[in-house]
């Protein structure tokens, strides 16, 4: 269980830093948590403890992992261009507009 | 104690939740009220330690792993009354500029900031590292988020770089976790290190949740982050992250490496931190002197005096008494330095909307009160006395003669020397003439000046302001929390009384009057003067100052 681990955390942090786009990275930070996870599991399996441990630092995560998905997803999308019929996306409004600036070389979203 | 433990942490949580509910916008009075009562709870909290001598904690009982333990030794209350001096200050800031133009604050500021001021207050109650862990990443969250609130482009990617940045740091730091719990089956500061040194895969899990807390300093070269996020970051929002949130990864570092009675740390380990820390002092101060931005350059300023944070690991390693009180006052002092100067900085930006150093010419005269701010910050960043930068400073210096580590005076003073260099970049164009206008003034492409918010909009213009009265409270806030430096470093007998009693064992802890005698001790071997009977003589003065 601690090789897979170790396995699947290598793999994820491989790919977070040499990943293109904001979607790679965030799909390799999911992976490298996951392999971090899985080494508590492999420490003490069955522990009920552990689990507790395992469910703490997960549902963190999970949240962390969730605000960068969205980020991430905005800059997808501000990069793609405005919604249909000219009208700003839900996302766009729930946190505030993106402004428009002059393009610059920090294009961490366009394809 | 526990009262006070409790208000500090339930107080800016109910901020975030009653800010929430006023749809984000409650007005400058709810949220100066929320720091103020924290600040007052911090207070209360540092009274009754110092009146009960001991540290206090709390523990949500349950069976190990399952359960909550805050406690309050004298470093967590020096780190709690840093955050809440600072986060009054800035919270101030943001309320006066709320009230000069209320539409400009996003609606998730104040929850969002009274969320990273309870998740900091927990991050060093904290005396397990699960606990820290969940912590810092809330920290994370809240900073990342409230970098990229209703700002441009270049701020969203700069805030979104900064939450990868935290995501991996976190990951990584969490598989050193893991291999503690596997290898130690707790995770108590005070049971790792012991048992970890003796442990097969201890020296894994020390360097995997090192180098994964070395990212969120972040050290040099892995500050990759910082320069954008902090430099771009709103004006109510950098001096929180410049000032306080840098300090939290290596106040548990400190703790890890020192808080038992393993030795975590082997000597060329220590001597490797120290090594990185004067990289980043020499880096930091280099980019800081070719910076354009003023808030860029105090961004790579702030990568500088971190550098100096880690020549504490070889001199407390080595058994210097001053090193840990030093290392860390110097770590309390820059907090407000840093604020004060960011929140002046601001001020200068957003008056004439212009980002760049050239944009403070004049402004001695056009705002006196917020040029004397940065004049005062940069005093004890620098770390001339009597400012609280001094103390520090000195502390290490004396640490360094202490154990015959000479080496690390050099980079000790020779900060000092570079500070100058690049804060002098900020303060000579205050006082020198604005250059005389040919023709008429260009077009405006951007905010008018004066507005509250986004202060680091990258616009371009040469029209000034008029020049603003000395009742722009922002200017005050921002002088105010400048001369707490000064207060700071006229008293530091309160601060290092609590810093000493949280001294790792195996170190003496000296009072600042022993320490003034050991300097004159030292001084007068070197120079061979006669001792004058009596003179030399110290008697310990009771309570922690013996």
């Amino acid at each position: 269980m601690s090789v897979v681990a170790s396995v699947v955390f290598l793999v994820g942090g491989v790919s977070t830093f040499v990943g293109r786009g904001a979607r790679g990275r965030v799909i390799g930070l999911a992976v490298m948590a996951t392999g971090a996870l899985l080494w508590f599991v492999a420490g003490a399996p069955g522990a009920a403890a552990t689990w507790w441990l395992v469910g703490k630092a997960g549902v963190t995560l999970l949240g962390m992992l969730a605000v960068a998905t969205w980020l991430a997803r905005r800059l997808r999308d501000e990069a793609r261009g405005p919604a249909p019929h000219g009208r700003p996306s839900e996302d766009a409004t729930a946190i505030g507009t993106i402004r428009q600036p002059p393009p610059d070389s920090l294009d961490e979203g366009r394809p | 104690m526990s009262w006070w433990l409790a208000l500090v942490i339930v107080l800016p949580v109910g901020g975030s939740v009653l800010t929430s509910f006023a749809r984000g916008r409650p007005g400058p009075v709810v949220p100066l009220g929320i720091a103020a009562a924290t600040t007052a709870a911090t207070v209360g909290l540092t009274a009754a330690y110092f009146t009960g001598g001991t540290p206090g904690g709390a523990r949500l009982a349950g069976p190990a792993a399952l359960e909550l333990t805050v406690l309050a030794d004298g470093l967590a209350v020096a780190m709690l009354l840093m955050t809440s001096v600072t986060a009054l200050a800035v919270t101030a800031f943001g309320a006066v500029e709320d009230r000069r133009a209320p539409r400009d604050r996003h609606p998730g500021h104040w929850p969002l900031w009274f969320g990273l001021w309870a998740a900091l207050h927990l991050l060093f109650l904290a005396a397990d590292l699960l606990t820290a862990y969940l912590m810092f990443e809330a920290v994370g969250t809240a900073a990342a988020v409230l970098v990229v609130l209703g700002g441009e482009r270049r701020r969203f990617l700069a805030g979104t770089r900064y939450l990868y940045a935290e995501l991996a740091s976190s990951v990584t730091a969490l598989l050193g976790i893991a291999l503690i719990w596997r290898e130690v089956g707790d995770l108590a500061y005070s049971a790792i290190g012991p048992a970890l040194t003796d442990a097969p895969a201890g020296w894994w899990a020390i360097g995997l949740l090192t180098t994964g807390l070395l990212m969120k300093v972040p050290l040099v070269p892995l500050h990759l982050w910082l320069p954008s996020a902090h430099s771009l970051a709103p004006s109510a929002v950098s001096p929180m992250l410049s000032g306080v949130v840098v300090k939290t990864a290596f106040v548990v570092l400190v703790r890890l490496w020192f808080g038992g009675d393993g030795e975590v740390l082997t000597p060329s380990a220590a001597q490797l931190l120290g090594g990185l820390g004067v990289v980043a002092i020499v880096w930091g101060s280099l980019a800081a002197l070719r910076a354009d931005g003023v808030k860029e350059l105090i961004a790579y300023s702030t990568l500088a005096q971190l550098g100096l944070l880690f020549l504490v690991p070889p001199l407390v390693e080595a058994g210097a008494s001053n090193a840990w009180t030093g290392g860390l006052f110097h770590a309390v002092a820059h907090a407000p330095a840093k604020a004060a100067l960011l929140l002046a900085a601001s001020v200068l930006v957003a008056d004439t909307g212009r980002s760049s150093v050239e944009g403070l010419i004049g402004s001695a005269a056009r705002r006196p009160m917020a040029t004397l701010a940065i004049g005062i910050a940069a005093v004890s960043l620098v770390g001339l006395p009597p400012s609280a930068g001094f103390v520090g400073k000195w502390f290490l210096l004396l640490a360094s003669i202490e154990v015959g580590q000479w080496w690390w005076v050099l980079p000790n003073a020779g900060g000092s020397l570079l500070t100058v260099a690049y804060l002098m970049r900020l303060i000579r164009p205050a006082f020198a003439p604005p250059p005389a206008r040919v023709g008429p003034p260009p077009a405006r492409v951007g905010p008018p000046p004066g507005t509250s918010g986004d202060s680091t909009t990258p616009v371009d213009t040469a029209e000034a302001s008029p020049i603003t009265s000395a009742r722009d409270l922002r200017d005050g806030i921002a002088l105010a929390l400048a001369a707490t430096t000064l207060a700071l470093g006229l008293s530091p007998a309160g601060l290092l009384g609590l810093l000493e009693a949280a001294a790792p064992l195996g170190t003496v802890t000296v009072g600042p009057v022993g320490t003034l005698a050991a300097t004159a001790s030292w001084l007068q071997g070197l120079l061979e003067i006669t001792p004058v009977p009596g003179l030399l003589e110290t008697t310990p003065a009771p309570g922690w100052l013996a």
